[in-house]
């Protein structure tokens, strides 16, 4: 899977307010890659996501948001997505958004590269690189 | 109860608390009212990691402090049983991963499926390898 994709807009929201990325309700949307987000979107409403039966919580838990010596990092508890009682539809690209955020504004999404269907009891592991850092700005 | 004298469970519990407040309400909130409960929730993240890191040295590159973060939560079956188990993570101080020329990173940071066993790993350098371009999502 590619690295960190980040939506434009998301450099300017963090400046401006939008986002408390340490208390916020970040959450996941799943697309397909026939509905591939644009580097151009900003909020969920822009995107055409799949449906989420038999998919476990796509809520994301925060474990830190702090900077040390100036370099600010985002650290994530790693999220596993589960799909019980059948299968998931068929998606591939993962987006973080933030579900606090006044319009639900969009912040990174990842390409998984591939078209990905989880069957029952199937999971997929999203590791959000643990102490190094979902996300950092030095 | 002050925060230094909470346990670990405590502080997770309060911290919940806290969240679940502040994304209920947070549209209704005033900036000022919203400003207090992040500080708050920001100040519970950050001693729930001096607890997950407690007995963690300073790191012998860069001198920095290492947090401590639970990984990846259990994963449980329909009927309960346990698929995996939890991961604690010490580690991510101000060094970047390193080579270690045969294609893997050297992460400046060590795990445990107990905060323990994870500190023990640090303070023994016994650090996470991670394959250099490994996905970041991955079937389990």
């Amino acid at each position: 899977m590619a690295a960190v994709v980040k939506f434009d807009s998301f450099a300017e929201a963090v400046y401006e307010k939008v986002h408390n990325m340490g208390s916020d309700a970040l959450t996941v949307a799943l697309t397909t890659n026939a509905n591939v987000p644009a580097a151009t979107d900003t909020n969920l409403a822009a995107l055409t996501e799949i449906a989420y039966t038999n998919l476990s919580t796509r809520a994301i838990t925060t474990a830190s948001s702090a900077q040390t010596s100036g370099t600010y990092k985002l650290t994530l508890t790693d999220l596993t997505l589960t799909a019980s009682g059948g299968a998931v539809a068929t998606f591939r690209h993962i987006v973080v958004y933030n579900d606090t955020a006044a319009a639900d504004e969009l912040c990174w999404r990842y390409d998984y590269g591939s078209d990905l269907t989880l069957g029952e009891d199937e999971s997929l592991l999203l590791d959000f690189d643990g102490s190094a850092g979902a996300i950092t700005h030095a | 109860m002050p925060d230094n004298a909470m346990t670990l469970e405590q502080v997770q519990s309060a911290l919940d608390e806290q969240i679940a407040h502040y994304r209920a309400n947070a549209d209704d909130m005033t900036t000022r009212q919203a400003r207090e409960y992040q500080v708050r929730i920001h100040e519970l993240q950050l001693r729930r990691s001096v607890l997950l890191s407690e007995g963690a040295e300073v790191c012998e590159d860069c001198g920095g402090t290492p947090m401590g973060m639970l990984k990846t939560a259990a994963e449980l079956d329909e009927f309960g049983i346990v698929k995996y188990g939890a991961v604690y993570e010490v580690g991510g101080c101000g060094c970047k991963p390193v080579p270690n020329g045969r294609g893997n990173l050297i992460m400046p940071a060590a795990r445990g499926s107990t905060p323990a066993e994870a500190v023990a790993a640090w303070n023994a350098n016994r650090l996470v390898q991670k394959r250099a371009g490994e996905p970041a999502a991955k079937k389990v």
